[in-house]
């Protein structure tokens, strides 16, 4: 499990990359007339991006209405403050602007410079290819903002839990792209957990779940054509959630070689929990923080006494010692 | 033995480290071009290309592997390439007669075992491969059967329940395979528990080695027909390892450390079951091997004295073998690696902390060296460091073996680097060529290696002295050899010295800075395990009971030493860490996992210390390629010189001051 902060250079070189083929882009328009091929894509692109336009409408209108719900809710101002506080955080994050340029305009743009050099209408692909290439850029877009508001959703339900459900921090990263994984509660009918992890895989997520004993039971990925399912129960990774305590399982890691695929829980406390603190302060002061993997641990309890007295003003932590 | 054998494999697992270079062939075409500008990282680390050298039978022909291409000549024809192998691994080489040359191949792709003979012949001045076949089985070369050029006895491994045996079958190398496996053509029968047939000089089968619980277990059938036997077991916590039987089979020798505390040389007799003679104990080191005459006979033994392979004979012949060798490379550490049938021509590996390996071939009656190839020719003219062993006296009277690289430039002063190696327990540094310690040296430190308590080679209670020291007497024992460098070499600068491990080492190197912050300026961790609770959540370990308790031997039980094992785990006294750390990880790390490092590194960042953290991306617990050893060393060279040659003139002067002060 990386977070985002692990390795720098991994953000910053496909920016650079993309900075530098933009001014490929423009200086190659500035210097050649476009092909009659790159004309063919650029009908499809206008197309492509008034789709785009009518994703984003659907993306607003249901981002107001998990907002105007949650509006309506009767939560403690505190709590709300807080939680309007991290949903602008999710949102300037998840910018919808950069979104577009970096999952349809720039693919659509160094798909169209490929043709810079075909000549001729035989050199083009057809159409319908076309369309279904821009349609999975589409696809990829659509499913982003999908994501975006899954977090701005599950952000806003952390702050009313019934009495008997816990939150649970989920550290997920798998080789799989998007992919979706079931947890089931054991002896219960329904209450699994079921998420979904964006594109890169990596899911970083804090969620309620009722309270009880899970079992991770699959993961699974749409293919053309059908779906591929790795089922899990053979490692029987399970983990329990106490009620109104915010409980660490683990990192789940899934890793894919070419033969073979592995699925394996990690005691990643230092990672998962320094990244809690970065994205969700607000909940983490609240509850408790307990290790639902294994207890005997005693980091997390370490880790948090020593956290709380480093916050602590000068004076106060002279007393505490 | 099963004991000990677990605790070395564990030691072995938390040692790998940068020196894991070694394993695996780094493809690195620059490195092997000649030596014309200032050596390169890649110089020191690039695996050497020589590998499986090989004499054939009558002396006349050698036969290696250079990189990936199979080389084969002498002196007088030179050496041709005859054959290249492209993905599939060579495990070994070995001439059947002096034209069949069998390689046994594993492929890296589908992990398939195979052997590969050849016949060569000399055609126009160079070796040509006339013909060839490839058996696909899995096992090894039992008998090469001098007297037949196209036979050998094969032991084709075959799992049987949980035990892993053995089958012999004689085997036409240029014969079609599979009928030649049939189980019908099985030399052996109803040896199910039978891993290794110990071979005599009558080359019957009368006694074989089984594995029980990794325990061995000596099997018999006297009269060479009818049921096997098992006639003994070796004890717990044991070494054992038969390595030959004697012509009438009466006499099995070994490596034993079951009635001394040294690993011997021990003759075992079979009719009592029991060791009858110590053939040869070493007052400090343990016996690395027996050496045998061409009639059976053991006539001397190698082990390891101060780092460097020696031998002992007790008969006058053994002499006649290694002493001309020894006259010829008077500082160079010599291994015989095989001999001619009549013994006239030998085969030597020679290297010194300054060499890094040569082939050559020796005609003892024409007193002749001739040399084969060099394993790291790019470093030819490079000047390597020299390394002197010391002995040192730990607090509690043990006497621990160091080895001192001085950098090849050294100047009036000089920083140093103490390098606790991994393990702890039954792994040991020794003074033969190290790319780590040869580029530290390279960048102008003298580099300390120690081979503290708990350490192989030395005995059992020098090993067990290691168990549950982590933190304590294997520090002290770093500690000590550190001031006893600084007394005994006044150009090393007190002022001026770290401490960089791998693994346990890095360990040993957080928290020696954290107990000695007056003694060491700075500390590097690669791999470094910080909290010795962690060590009990890997899979494997909660997994498997037997694992667990090796592990308890070693560290402490966390279910009864859980406040020690908290008391001397970096992570849980960072805040007493006063000196700047260099914290490196692999991130696919599967032994200690990363999660080690990251603790740390938050524990440190609560504390507003900042330490040098470096993730290395698909790194585990050590290097396959040399690039990723450089993720490593690019940084860490930087974070030394930045702490410990702060400033080359103010240095300079320093030393200038100290002389003049009484």
């Amino acid at each position: 499990m990386n977070s985002p902060t692990t390795n720098p250079v991994r953000a910053f070189v496909p920016a650079a990359i993309a900075i530098a083929a933009s001014s490929l882009f423009l200086s190659t328009a500035v210097a050649q007339e476009d092909t009659a091929c790159q004309r063919r894509v650029d009908s499809i692109k206008e197309q492509t991006l008034r789709f785009a336009e009518g994703v984003e409408e659907r993306h607003d209108r249901e981002l107001s209405s998990i907002l105007s719900s949650y509006e309506r809710r009767n939560v403690d101002p505190v709590y709300r403050a807080a939680a309007e506080a991290s949903v602008s955080r999710i949102l300037e994050r998840n910018d919808v602007e950069e979104m577009r340029t970096s999952l349809i305009e720039r693919p659509i743009e160094e798909y169209r410079y490929t043709f810079r050099n075909a000549s001729n209408a035989n050199a083009c692909p057809p159409a319908r290819w076309i369309r279904g290439f821009f349609r999975a850029y589409l696809n990829h877009y659509e499913l982003s903002l999908e994501t975006v508001r899954d977090e701005v959703s599950n952000r806003l339900s952390l702050d009313q839990l019934q009495s008997d459900e816990g939150l649970l921090i989920v550290a997920y990263d798998s080789d799989w792209g998007a992919n979706t994984v079931s947890i089931n509660r054991l002896g219960a009918m329904g209450g699994g957990i079921r998420f979904t992890a964006p594109l890169d895989g990596q899911l970083f997520r804090i969620m309620p779940a009722k309270a009880g004993e899970y079992r991770w039971e699959e993961i699974s990925k749409d293919v053309m054509g059908g779906r591929r399912v790795l089922v899990l129960d053979k490692v029987d990774l399970r983990f329990t959630v106490e009620a109104g305590r915010i409980n660490y399982i683990g990192a789940f890691l899934v890793n894919e070689s070419p033969r073979y695929m592995t699925a394996s829980m990690h005691q990643r406390t230092s990672m998962v929990m320094s990244q809690a603190f970065d994205l969700y302060p607000e909940v983490l002061s609240r509850f408790e923080i307990v290790n639902a993997v294994d207890p005997d641990d005693p980091f997390l309890p370490f880790y948090l006494a020593e956290h709380q007295r480093a916050a602590m003003p000068t004076e106060m932590h002279n007393d505490a010692q | 033995m099963s004991e000990r054998l677990l605790i070395l494999l564990l030691a072995i697992c938390l040692s790998a480290a940068a020196a894991a270079t070694e394993a695996e062939p780094l493809a690195d075409g620059n490195a092997v071009a000649e030596q014309t500008a200032e050596p390169t990282f890649a110089d020191f680390f690039a695996s050497g290309i020589i590998r499986h050298a090989t004499l054939s039978p009558s002396g006349h022909y050698v036969a290696y592997l250079s990189d990936r291409r199979l080389m084969v000549g002498n002196a007088e024809l030179g050496y041709f390439s005859v054959w290249t192998f492209g993905s599939i691994r060579v495990r070994d080489l070995s001439w059947s007669s002096d034209n069949v040359l069998i390689a046994s191949l594993r492929s890296s792709r589908s992990g398939e075992s195979s052997i590969f003979a050849m016949e060569i012949d000399v055609v126009d001045g160079e070796p040509v491969i006339q013909r060839h076949n490839q058996h696909i089985a899995d096992g090894f070369i039992w008998d090469l059967l001098s007297d037949e050029d196209e036979w050998v006895i094969f032991a084709r491994v075959r799992e049987h329940d949980e035990t892993v045996a053995t089958d012999l079958f004689r085997i036409d190398l240029f014969g079609d395979t599979f009928p030649q496996f049939r189980s019908s053509r099985r030399l052996n029968r109803g040896t199910d528990h039978i891993f290794y047939f110990l071979p005599n000089p009558g080359e019957n089968f009368v006694l074989g080695i089984g594995f029980q619980d990794r325990r061995p277990q000596l099997w018999s059938r006297p009269k060479g027909r009818g049921r096997w036997d098992n006639i003994w077991s070796a004890p717990v916590e044991a070494t054992f390892e038969p390595m030959r039987a004697s012509a009438d089979n009466k006499i099995v020798w070994a490596l034993s450390d079951i009635d001394t505390d040294r690993v011997a040389a021990v003759a075992f007799d079979v009719d009592s079951a029991q060791i009858s003679e110590v053939l040869f104990e070493h007052p400090r080191n343990d016996v690395h091997s027996i050496l045998f005459s061409d009639d059976g006979e053991p006539i001397g033994v190698s082990y390891f004295s101060e780092g460097v392979l020696r031998y002992e004979f007790f008969a006058e012949e053994g002499l006649d073998y290694v002493s001309p060798l020894e006259a010829r490379f008077p500082d160079e550490g010599v291994v015989v690696t095989g001999s001619s049938d009549d013994d006239q021509r030998l085969l030597a590996y020679v290297s010194s902390p300054q060499n890094p390996g040569e082939i050559h071939l020796c005609d003892l009656a024409s007193d002749d060296c001739s040399m084969v190839a060099e394993t790291r020719p790019w470093l030819a003219n490079v000047r390597l460091a020299e390394t002197t062993a010391m002995q040192v006296e730990s607090t509690d009277d043990l006497i621990i073996d160091t080895f001192l690289t001085m950098p090849a430039d050294a100047g009036p002063s000089v920083p140093l680097i103490a390098m606790p190696h991994g393990g702890p327990i039954g792994v040991s540094d020794n003074q033969y060529y190290s790319g780590d310690v040869q580029w530290l040296a390279h960048n102008g430190y003298a580099v300390l290696q120690v081979n503290y308590r708990g350490s192989s080679g030395y005995g059992r209670a020098f090993l067990t002295a290691g168990l549950r020291e982590w933190g304590r007497g294997i520090e002290e024992d770093v500690e000590a050899a550190v001031e006893h460098a600084l007394r005994e070499y006044p150009m090393l600068d007190r002022n001026r010295v770290g401490i960089y491990g791998s693994s346990y080492g890095g360990y040993s190197a957080l928290m020696s800075v954290l107990e000695r912050p007056d003694l060491f300026q700075c500390a590097a961790a690669f791999a470094g395990v910080t909290d010795l609770t962690l060590l009990f959540n890997r899979p494997e370990v909660r997994h498997n009971e037997q694992l667990r308790r090796v592990l308890v031997d070693m560290v402490g039980d966390p279910d009864i030493d859980y406040e020690e094992l908290v008391e001397y785990s970096p992570v849980y006294r960072y805040e007493e860490f006063s000196r700047p750390l260099f914290i490196a990880h692999g991130n696919s790390d599967s032994i200690v996992d990363v999660e080690h490092s990251w603790r740390l590194r938050i524990m440190l960042n609560l504390a507003g210390k900042r330490p040098e953290f470096v993730v290395i991306d698909n790194v585990g617990h050590g290097f396959d390629y040399v690039q990723e050893a450089a993720e490593l060393y690019d940084p860490l060279i930087e974070f030394l010189d930045r702490h410990l040659k702060p400033d080359e003139q103010a240095v300079e002067e320093s030393a200038k001051a100290g002389e003049e002060t009484p």
